[in-house]
């Protein structure tokens, strides 16, 4: 472990600080927009927790969506590029049609609920 | 003349809105909004009328001509020497705007209950407004002989490229909408924003509809679908009309009013396509902030609500 508090604990108190002593004392727009911040500061707090569980299943699935074969990424911003890069390549596969195919059309909206269902827990658990 | 109680309203990002009370002569002070463009119009074609302020003016003035339900428009002034920018003035009408209130106020249990059809009617009246004429001829409209529908299915398009990252469940939905694009039967003025969240709410139901920087010629189910789109249901995925209630009621008062018949596959079909607009108005919102054009934490943060609309169209397209 590192030095306390962890990057976690450092967003906790910014946050707390966020709600508790500034956002008490605005009004209007710049009161909307100490709450945005706060909000934003509780994605980047659920990301740092999930990430390192969620985004390898993710890439899994996708991997196997679109044929990759071979080892997966040892690290997360390595993951982090390899979905980007075929997540690309299925737009292109989407663009050219091969979606509107039943087969591979079950199989794409079952990666992308793996991949709405991981970002929403991130981003707005309670959208749903 | 006297002018008192100016004070700012929270909205209008690129305008500013102020209320202002103005007496003339001895007569009881008018409780006014006045709306001004501090600087010259710079904001993107997806948010500015093309006819600009004066336009938004003129507009104005015909819809409540046709009896719709907007804020009564009095003067307009085209001099920046004035007041440092063109502005107009229009009726300040009371009420309640913000979607989490209209659901929630005790006051307003009645309001939620009329609301569906009384949208559906003002809604209908708004349609009727002629748009062949010179008073709104000028309004934005498709171009080069395509259909509504084919024009904003090019903006979903354009979206899709100017994304950051991949964004595979827009291409699905655009690929969806453009290889089933409704004919396009009538050609009417369009809100364009017609959401719960754009209109003034009181005990009696409706009271205005605001935010006319969006409005153009097009298809009239764009506006009713729009209302209806999962965003702008704010959390209560069950009540499609605007998250106060079911379709049919608020589909119904339109047809009474407006005798015209809805195409109900064609108003499914621009639900859809209002879930990739959100999409795209969100790519647009974060590529600004990382352009640096507009800083502001809100455009940051709006970008991961990418996930929000992704849930939205996999469901819609799943339904299919």
């Amino acid at each position: 472990m590192g030095d306390r508090p962890t990057k976690s604990e450092l967003l906790e108190a910014v946050r707390r600080f966020l709600d508790e002593d500034l956002l008490p004392e605005l009004e209007g727009v710049r009161r909307f927009h100490a709450r945005v911040a706060s909000n934003a500061l509780g994605i980047v707090a659920r990301e740092i927790e999930q990430e390192p569980d969620a985004l390898p299943v993710r890439y899994a699935k996708l991997a196997a969506l679109m044929g990759r074969a071979g080892e997966a990424p040892s690290d997360l911003a390595g993951l982090d590029a390899a979905v980007d890069e075929l997540e690309a390549s299925l737009c292109e596969r989407i663009r050219r049609g091969d979606a509107d195919e039943a087969a591979f059309r079950a199989e794409v909206f079952a990666y992308l609920r793996e991949s709405v269902g991981q970002r929403l827990a991130v981003a707005n658990p309670t959208y749903r | 003349m006297g002018v008192a109680g100016l004070r700012r309203l929270v909205g209008g990002s690129s305008r500013q809105v102020w209320a202002v009370d103005v007496a003339l002569g001895d007569a009881a002070p008018l409780p006014l909004v006045l709306r001004i463009n501090p600087t010259p119009v710079s904001v993107s074609s997806l948010t500015a009328t093309a006819g600009g302020f004066e336009g938004e003016f003129r507009l104005l003035r015909a819809v409540h001509a046709y009896g719709a339900p907007v804020p009564a428009p009095h003067w307009s002034c085209e001099d920046p020497e004035v007041l440092g920018g063109p502005f107009y003035l229009m009726d300040r009408i009371e009420g309640e705007t913000i979607p989490r209130r209209i659901y929630r106020a005790e006051d307003l249990e009645a309001a939620r209950g009329l609301l569906p059809e009384q949208l559906g009617a003002a809604l209908a009246r708004i349609h009727r407004a002629d748009i062949s004429g010179d008073e709104l001829g000028w309004l934005p409209g498709p171009t080069g002989g395509r259909s509504s529908p084919e024009e904003q299915v090019e903006s979903i398009e354009r979206g899709l490229s100017a994304s950051p990252g991949p964004a595979p469940v827009l291409a699905l939905a655009h690929r969806w909408l453009a290889r089933n694009v409704p004919p396009e039967r009538d050609r009417t003025l369009v809100h364009g924003d017609f959401r719960i969240g754009n209109v003034i709410v009181g005990p009696e139901g409706l009271r205005a509809v605001l935010d006319w920087e969006l409005a153009h010629r097009g298809d009239p189910h764009e506006d009713l679908a729009w209302m209806c789109t999962k965003t702008w249901r704010f959390g209560r995925v069950d009540r499609p009309v605007g998250g106060l209630g079911p379709r049919e009621p608020f589909y119904r008062a339109y047809e009474k009013e407006s005798g015209r018949s809805l195409d109900r596959d064609a108003l499914r079909y621009w639900e859809v396509l209002g879930s990739a607009k959100v999409a795209v108005v969100w790519i647009f919102q974060v590529q600004a902030w990382l352009s640096g054009a507009n800083r502001s934490v809100e455009q940051a943060a709006i970008g991961r609500r990418k996930a929000e609309t992704e849930l939205d169209l996999l469901e819609l397209l799943e339904e299919l």
